[in-house]
């Protein structure tokens, strides 16, 4: 499975961004300016590639998160009254430098997480722009709504800004998520304070480098440093509106609690373990659409695993198992794992040490609670300079849904596979979990996809596709996954007030008193 | 329930010097996402446990170990292995602002339920 790429690209990649104005050393984005951390500390950023060091960024303290918060507040009135004209132009050309520098960021992304550079090229830096493009189209065509309640009274609706809004984005698609977010906050009309996770700040101070200047100084504030500091000096403040996190279960519920006390809304994505359903009719034919089937069985790998929405337990018709499967692990044994900056690189490292360690501990549980490993299993050794690397091999389990490996998020390249007998069945396994943010379905038949996608107790049902993402799709959880929705212009709704004048046009007392 | 939790030395004194400082502790493990599956050390008075965690059991003598969500018997059935590793966390966890957080691994093989 290795390739023959070597340290030497890694240097060569890390030579290209500091020749395309990528800086060795990050301090906070704050107010317009790079502000160095009042804790004077930094903290080295790793590439899981290699596990050496590519960048330093403030380690900052919960003073730094003030100093944002001031600057955020400062100019919040200003830019909550500019016209939606105004942001929606603003949105266009943060969209138009983004994809102007789509190379540079993409490089940055996979040095920095390890994602496969066919990814950040194809996927995450494109899907970025657009997001921008869309919500600059939102903003610009959202109107108020009034209401006749009468002949003399109307109520008018008007969409107003937050305020200042919290945003704390994870590790696995470190730049989208944060477009995720802050676009919507950003049409809306509200100033930001976002941190990226620990793990993965580079693209998203990249980003800060590169359309700062766009916005008025104050709108977009940049904070890193560990998250169980100043994270939650973010989601604890009495200063945010608003608090959007993507993240883990715990720290989710805290944040919930947080909010509790100055009652403010929040937006939470939490995770999920996702069932990927293949009816028995996938197999009628050997055409197109059983290839495509395939490639829906092998996307668990996509991002090497670590999405929430990792179609992570495969469902699997019991007429068509053996064969199926024969076919579906042939595909996965097929699957590249190299250096993400290898362009046929179809998996990259896990994203830290950390990770790798829980993945196979996950795989030894799985083995000795009796689920059957029908390939992968093991770490990847690359060998040479990335022999360091947090490589794994793709990892395909059959065995039975009440087992750890099927209910437990991985978050790794691991799908658990089991078999079922009905459409009922399959609904009964696949809602089967405490989570419901994604689910698949494959089929020829119509019927069968639709009754699965609806009672599917999950936020997206993709159907004879998985893992797309484009906006215009509302994305988000049910139960455990947690609640919003993203990339959809519905929420805008979670970074709005709706400010009702309630109006009476009649000269007339009420006669009540 | 009641699961062996084996706490490495490094562990038990960090949790010592984190009680001096915040007062009681509990630790409690959700799952999910990019953090998943891994135990934070809150202030008792500071997390509100529910009635769908289930307490693991101890870790010394006054602070519990709940589990959020997973299967709480497999998991108790194995036993845990509470350690601390350096590096920082984006976990809510009160260890977070030293640069170190905690790590909770199977007990493998110590449950003879090989």
């Amino acid at each position: 499975m290795a390739t023959a790429v070597n340290q030497s690209s890694i240097q060569d990649v890390l030579e290209t961004l500091h020749k395309a104005g990528v800086r060795s050393r990050y301090e906070n984005y704050i107010g317009g300016k790079w502000v160095p951390p009042t804790t004077g500390r930094y903290f080295v950023s790793q590439s899981p590639i290699n596990a050496e060091p590519i960048c330093e960024f403030a380690r900052s303290g919960p003073a730094d998160v003030e100093k944002a918060l001031d600057a955020a507040h400062a100019v919040r009135e200003k830019w909550g009254h500019t016209s939606p004209a105004d942001r929606a132009t603003i949105l266009l050309k943060i969209a138009d430098v983004v994809e102007q520098n789509l190379e540079t960021l993409a490089l940055a992304e996979t040095l920095d997480n390890g994602k496969p550079i066919r990814e950040t090229r194809a996927a995450d830096m494109p899907l970025t722009v657009d997001h921008f493009r869309y919500f600059a189209a939102c903003i610009r065509a959202e109107e108020g709504a009034l209401s006749d309640i009468d002949n003399d009274t109307v109520a008018y609706h008007f969409k107003e800004p937050l305020g200042v809004v919290g945003q704390i984005i994870p590790w696995n698609f470190p730049l989208l998520m944060a477009a995720w977010k802050l676009a919507p906050a950003l049409a809306a009309g509200n100033c930001v304070v976002i941190k990226p996770a620990s793990n993965t700040p580079l693209s998203l101070m990249l980003f800060a480098q590169l359309v700062g200047d766009l916005l008025p100084p104050g709108v977009l504030n940049v904070v890193t440093g560990p998250g169980g500091e100043i994270g939650k000096a973010l989601a604890s403040n009495k200063r945010i509106a608003k608090i959007a996190f993507t993240g883990e279960t715990t720290t989710g519920r805290l944040i919930m609690q947080y909010a509790s006390e100055p009652i403010i809304p929040q937006t939470l994505e939490l995770g999920g373990k996702s069932p990927n359903i293949f009816f028995a009719d996938v197999m009628d034919a050997d055409d197109d659409f059983l290839d495509k089937t395939l490639e829906g069985f092998a996307l668990f790998a996509l991002n090497k695993g670590e999405v929430c929405t990792c179609p992570s337990r495969a469902l699997v018709q019991e007429s068509i198992y053996d064969k199926f499967m024969e076919r579906a692990v042939a595909r996965v044994k097929k699957i590249k794992v190299a250096n993400p900056l290898d362009p046929t690189s179809m998996m990259g490292p896990q994203v830290s040490k950390e990770q790798i360690t829980k993945i196979l501990d996950y795989i030894r549980i799985g083995r000795e609670e009796g689920a059957q490993c029908l390939t992968g299993g093991e770490r990847a050794h690359l060998g040479g300079d990335m022999e360091n690397g947090y490589f794994m091999e793709p990892t395909v389990f059959a065995g039975d849904n009440k087992m750890r490996v099927f209910q437990e998020e991985i978050f790794g390249p691991v799908v658990s596979v089991t078999k079922f007998k009905t459409l009922e069945e399959a609904i009964e396994i696949g809602n089967d979990t405490p989570y419901g943010l994604g689910s698949g379905v494959w089929s020829r038949n119509m019927n069968n996809t639709y009754r699965v996608g609806r009672e599917i107790k999950a936020g997206r049902c993709w159907t004879n596709c998985y893992h797309v993402y484009p906006a215009g799709a509302a994305f988000g959880g049910y139960k455990e996954s947690g609640f919003g929705r993203e990339t959809h212009k519905m929420i805008l709704d979670h970074y709005q007030q709706t400010k009702n004048l309630l109006v009476s046009y009649s000269t007339k007392a009420m006669g009540f008193f | 329930m009641s699961a062996d939790i084996e706490v490495t030395a490094r562990a038990a004194a960090l949790l010592k010097e984190l009680k001096e400082r915040h007062g009681a502790l509990l630790f409690h493990q959700g799952g999910g996402c990019c953090d998943g599956s891994v135990p934070l050390c809150l202030k008792q008075n500071e997390f509100r446990i529910g009635s769908r965690d289930t307490l693991l059991g101890f870790v010394d003598e006054d602070t519990p170990f709940y589990l959020g969500s997973g299967q709480p018997e497999q998991v108790a059935q194995r036993g845990l292995v509470l350690d601390v590793v350096d590096g920082d966390t984006e976990r809510f966890s009160v260890e977070a602002a030293d640069g170190v957080y905690f790590v909770s691994r199977p007990q493998w093989g110590a449950c003879g339920k090989e």
